[in-house]
């Protein structure tokens, strides 16, 4: 890749979400620019405990499921996967209207940590149920999680039909996906996340590429499939975990934004996986800042996400040749 | 030298084995044509050989090393093998595509030298793909597909070639190229081992064939010596002997029952 390609491929996306961000820390009711400006002391206290942690929240919330999709989308050589359609979603929010149901929605880390493990048990079942004879089959592990996004929502509904308003706002509110109130603590954490998780990850990035050829082929060019897999799937669902916990549950972007990349920038993953990250960031923060355009105040990030995210999947499956 | 013996193998839930008793040693630096009807255990043979399954019973030895013993990348830096449908990933070019072939020398961390780049040159020229080195390969042909599966399988530069039907799809140019490119690798040394329902070509390219039915073998002999009954018996048709202008020898179905 030459220079002048390499500014295009990187320095756009980082463009636009240094643009989003300035936008993202300065728009919303409180008009911080001025406040700043006056040396008005609530600026200051909207942006460090409002602005930046929301904003933080968006870019690695973004990054995170944008990655976590383009792991799947390789694993299972398959434009699909996703964590909303390997059920990794769906495990989060039974976990989450399960703390709703035992009354621990108020306690501190409990509820993202039963989402978080809701989400993982899932993953794990969905890999344990879609291994047949020691090798796990691409077309059973997405048949796996429709199936447990099925047994999910029947559960959802079913926690939903007993909880008291209160909780159900919540949850609602939570399924829908929903960083406003998220702290610098859990936006750092999935910083913290997308370190631990991305790297060794983007490290390994030959290896996507092999996968993408099919398991056979990839075992014949030198890859050891089973551990690689068995890595890089946990890797991908803890990623989507981590974020649907603190984040709620926000669709499209795991699916859109790899197609993209790849569409645009090819799919040879050394460029794919960074790419996937700066532009999961650049999605969920302009579907953010879109939440906050006039009449668009209560609309949940991940309904916004959804918005932008449906129609440009149909619009990037034009572009598909086969 | 690759030597089986007495290997067998069935997949998971088929009641009849793929292999079945199989005892075979292929010398160095030979170009073994296989041949036998759909569901024969070519394919089987070679992806046993190549390590993608495993055996059920018997052993592998390459050069007196047991297959089951080899490192995975050891094992796919010294045998290469091409798959009969080799899949092709979205928005990867031929160049690419084909550089995956050089994994098993370098592994997730040794950096893409120009050795690397020059080899991958070498077999996009061989192979008639240079104009297309930055198409994507999605947008080849049935037969440009073929013959950038088989560069890359070559541009591993393993010392065993294994090609499940390379001959598929391709024009009757494109089959020349093939052939001269393989006729290179056997010069260097290489052990080739080919499945092809294109019998003629076996005959022209291969020192020794192997016919293969219901998992065993029914014929391992110098090309020469395999009789136009051997293939009468293996595909259950008659055959003609045709003398080409060329003089070369060719078979062809006579459509009449043996």
């Amino acid at each position: 890749m030459n220079w002048k390609n390499r500014i295009v491929r990187f320095g756009l996306p980082a463009f636009l979400l240094a643009l989003f961000a300035a936008l993202s820390l300065l728009w919303g009711p409180y008009p911080a620019l001025s406040g700043l400006h006056h040396g008005d002391p609530r600026a200051w206290a909207v942006l460090i405990h409002l602005r930046i942690p929301r904003l933080l929240m968006a870019v690695f919330s973004g990054a995170l499921l944008a990655l976590s999709g383009a792991v799947f989308q390789s694993l299972l050589s398959n434009p699909l996967g996703d964590p909303y359609v390997l059920g990794v979603s769906g495990g989060a929010a039974t976990g989450a209207v399960l703390a709703a149901l035992l009354g621990l929605s108020r306690l501190g880390p409990l509820p993202a940590l039963l989402a978080f493990g809701g989400a993982v048990t899932t993953a794990f079942i969905v890999y344990a149920v879609a291994t047949a004879a020691g090798r796990v089959d691409a077309t059973r592990l997405i048949l796996s999680g429709v199936l447990f996004n099925a047994l999910h929502t029947a559960l959802i509904l079913f926690g939903m039909s007993v909880l008291g308003p209160r909780e159900l706002g919540g949850v609602v509110g939570w399924m829908m996906g929903h960083i406003g109130g998220a702290t610098l603590g859990q936006a750092l954490t999935l910083a913290a996340g997308l370190a631990v998780l991305g790297v060794p990850v983007f490290l390994l990035h030959r290896g996507f590429d092999l996968m993408t050829l099919g398991r056979d082929e990839a075992s014949a060019l030198g890859l050891s499939v089973r551990p690689f897999m068995l890595f890089a799937y946990a890797a991908a669902s803890a990623m989507a975990a981590l974020t649907v916990a603190f984040a709620g549950i926000i669709g499209f972007v795991g699916l859109v934004v790899p197609n993209l990349v790849r569409q645009f920038w090819g799919g040879g993953h050394r460029t794919l996986l960074p790419l996937a990250v700066v532009w999961g960031a650049v999605f969920l923060t302009g579907a953010d800042l879109a939440t906050r355009l006039p009449g668009m105040t209560e609309v949940p990030i991940g309904a916004m996400a959804a918005l932008f995210g449906v129609p440009f999947f149909f619009w990037l499956m034009r572009g598909w040749r086969r | 030298m690759i030597s089986l013996r007495d290997v067998s193998f069935a997949y998971p839930g088929s009641r009849a084995p793929q292999l079945d008793g199989i005892t075979l040693d292929i010398p160095r630096g030979s170009f073994v044509g296989i041949a036998g009807p759909n569901g024969a255990g070519k394919s089987t043979l070679l992806k046993l050989l190549a390590g993608i399954v495993e055996t059920r019973s018997g052993t592998i030895r390459i050069e007196d090393m047991p297959l089951s013993r080899m490192p995975r990348r050891a094992l796919s830096a010294r045998v290469a093998w091409a798959s009969q449908s080799p899949a092709f990933p979205p928005s990867t070019c031929v160049e690419d595509f084909i550089l995956a072939g050089r994994f098993p020398h370098l592994g997730f961390f040794t950096p893409m030298s120009q050795g690397d780049r020059d080899i991958v040159g070498r077999y996009l020229e061989a192979l008639d793909l240079v104009s297309m080195r930055r198409t994507d390969v999605m947008d080849l042909s049935g037969g440009d597909r073929q013959r950038a599966a088989v560069a890359r399988t070559l541009a591993a530069r393993a010392g065993v070639v294994l090609l499940d039907e390379p001959l598929a799809h391709l024009d009757p140019r494109h089959h020349e190229m093939i052939y001269a490119a393989l006729d290179s690798e056997r010069r260097e040394g290489r052990t080739i081992l080919m499945t092809s329902h294109d019998f003629n070509a076996l005959r022209r390219l291969a020192d020794r064939l192997l016919l293969m039915k219901q998992g065993r073998i029914l014929a391992y002999a110098p090309t020469g010596d395999v009789s136009r009954s051997a293939w009468e018996g293996l595909f259950d048709v008659s055959f003609e002997e045709i003398r080409t202008g060329g003089g070369d020898d060719w078979i062809i179905p006579s459509m009449r029952r043996p």
